[in-house]
């Protein structure tokens, strides 16, 4: 302490005095970069281009449900907690790159027989391709976030797609259909709805879907890790939200995207470290899911959720280039590779 | 502060005099200034994430829309069938389930022949004793044809199957191609039948 104070040895302490202010500002420059949000890094190779497009929303969802530090409070005035209900997007991710594009989720499939009740705007994913210059017989690839029901639809939509499904997920639902106390195995939890038991968010229709690429030799079961083309990288969140979650990584150039469907149920859940939508999650592994992207793409902005309820508003930067497509639905452009032009209308 | 003062004359070792100390002074303001700039931008940032945090809230609850009308209300009578029905229910997608897992778990070359075999026999067994449950069912009439179509469904399970298990005879494959359009349409029809006497099923996941 004596040896390096300014007090015992003037030219000492000179530099000391120097090397303390400059210490303080580049402090205060931190702080301050580190309270308007991290910087992305900047994605090295091949870039993407990406879309993200809204499937169809879940329409008052009661806000507790969908994220409990948020409950709703009856009279309090605190952001947290005077929402009664959420409107939950299901966003798709659409990366499109080189020879490939690729899904990340597929949402799901509205049908005279599969109406959901309180959910509106649906759209057909094809048809919100074709607005992107899309085909579905262009998808190459389609990595499901899970297999839940409303991830996992409609994949026979996309006969020339190869689907990624981690053994995890699959051997997840399989664990709890056999595990001996009924309670954990139930397929129905209660009469008229099919709620947080493991096996329940996978109707047969949905698992017969992922069935059938499997048998058409159109599906890659991932065991953890896999690039599946030049710098996008599927990454395992088991537990993170079901059984075999996984998260995908890709370069764009607007810095590294991280998709994590519903392990990233939540923008602001992943901002403001909050759990959202609990299904079958270990709050633990959710939030090492959160830090992954973090790690990732050097923040949070790049985090895409999957129901973030800000989406397609400049509340949530990554979706705030919207526009409006078929049964006012929503596209939002959110990076173009060199050469590509905008869909934006 | 007497250690500040000394430290802050420890700058001026090589210039002193008067000139040396407003030189000292511009430094001081100066960092100083930096110091405030910096704290500045910390306070409005701050200013600005409170007050999207909360137009965001308030904005989200204003847009609530409203709920759209409810279905009418199941009868008594319905309600019993569908009671009765939804405890068949979960042994039929249990059924199914094995029944899917099964062909998986052999085309990922997870399970042999004889465990394939195994599995798909059990579910078929499984489908058999649902039909007897759900046959000694009476709908009223308003669901009868809902009743039919949920028979038809476990039926093509059975022939789904009944197809799969050839596999155990002759080794090809192409049986579980034409076994799966059967299970996709049953899949489909437990979806319909489910739209009808238990539309809330599947919540959002």
């Amino acid at each position: 302490m004596v040896e390096g104070s300014a007090v015992v040895n003037p030219q000492r302490g000179m530099k000391v005095t120097k090397r303390a202010r400059m210490s303080v500002l580049l402090a205060l420059v931190m702080v301050v970069a580190l309270s308007l949000g991290a910087p992305s890094v900047p994605a090295q190779g091949p870039v993407y281009s990406v879309w993200v497009v809204r499937n169809s929303v879940f329409k008052d969802v009661p806000a507790g449900a969908f994220m409990p530090d948020r409950a709703f409070v009856p009279g309090s005035t605190s952001p947290m907690n005077n929402q009664v209900f959420f409107q939950l997007p299901v966003n798709v991710g659409v990366i499109k790159g080189g020879k490939d594009v690729i899904l990340y989720d597929t949402g799901w499939k509205q049908q005279d027989y599969l109406k959901m009740t309180n959910s509106v705007n649906w759209a057909p994913l094809p048809d919100l391709l074709s607005r992107l210059g899309i085909q579905a017989g262009d998808v190459t690839k389609i990595v499901i976030g899970h297999g839940h029901w409303d991830h996992a639809g409609q994949l026979s939509d996309f006969p020339n797609a190869v689907l990624y499904v981690q053994k995890a997920e699959l051997e997840g639902i399989q664990w709890a259909l056999t595990y001996p106390n009924p309670r954990i195995a139930a397929v129905n939890t209660s009469q008229g709805g099919c709620a947080r038991t493991p096996a329940c968010g996978y109707p047969p229709l949905t698992l017969q879907e992922i069935y059938g690429k499997v048998l058409g030799g159109k599906a890659v079961v991932v065991d953890g890790t896999m690039e599946i083309a030049p710098g996008v990288i599927i990454h395992p969140a088991h537990r993170a939200h079901t059984a075999g979650s996984q998260l995908l990584e890709v370069p764009t150039t607007i810095g590294k995207l991280v998709f994590g469907s519903d392990a990233y149920s939540s923008w602001e859940g992943i901002r403001d470290w909050m759990i959202a939508n609990p299904q079958q999650t270990d709050t633990v592994q959710q939030f090492l899911a959160y830090e992954k992207c973090y790690k990732i793409t050097g923040g949070y902005q790049n985090c895409v959720a999957a129901h973030e309820p800000l989406s397609y508003s400049d509340k949530y930067p990554l979706t705030k280039n919207f526009w409006t497509g078929p049964n006012d639905s929503r596209l939002a452009e959110v990076a173009l590779a060199p050469g590509e032009k905008t869909r934006k209308p | 502060m007497v250690a500040s003062q000394d430290a802050s004359s420890a700058i001026g070792v090589g210039a002193p005099g008067r000139s040396g100390s407003r030189g000292l002074l511009r430094a001081k303001l100066l960092v100083a200034g930096l110091i405030v700039l910096a704290l500045l931008g910390v306070f409005c940032a701050s200013l600005l994430r409170e007050a999207t945090t909360t137009s965001r809230t308030a904005g989200a609850t204003a847009r609530r829309p409203s709920l759209t009308p409810p279905r009418p209300a199941l009868t008594p009578a319905e309600e019993a069938y569908a009671q009765a029905l939804w405890a068949i229910h979960g042994d039929v997608k249990s059924a199914a389930y094995k029944l899917t897992f099964s062909g998986l778990r052999y085309k990922l070359k997870q399970a042999d022949g004889p465990e394939f075999g195994t599995g798909v026999r059990d579910a078929s067994k499984s489908f058999g004793q649902v039909e007897a449950r759900v046959r000694a069912l009476a709908p009223p009439p308003s669901l009868r044809q809902v009743h039919a179509q949920y028979l038809d469904a476990v039926h093509l399970f059975q022939r789904s199957a009944a197809e799969m298990l050839k596999v155990t005879a002759d080794g090809r494959d192409d049986h579980l191609l034409a076994a799966h359009p059967l299970s996709q349409e049953a899949s489909e029809t437990l979806l319909r039948v489910g739209n009808m006497i238990w539309p809330g099923e599947y919540l959002p996941n």
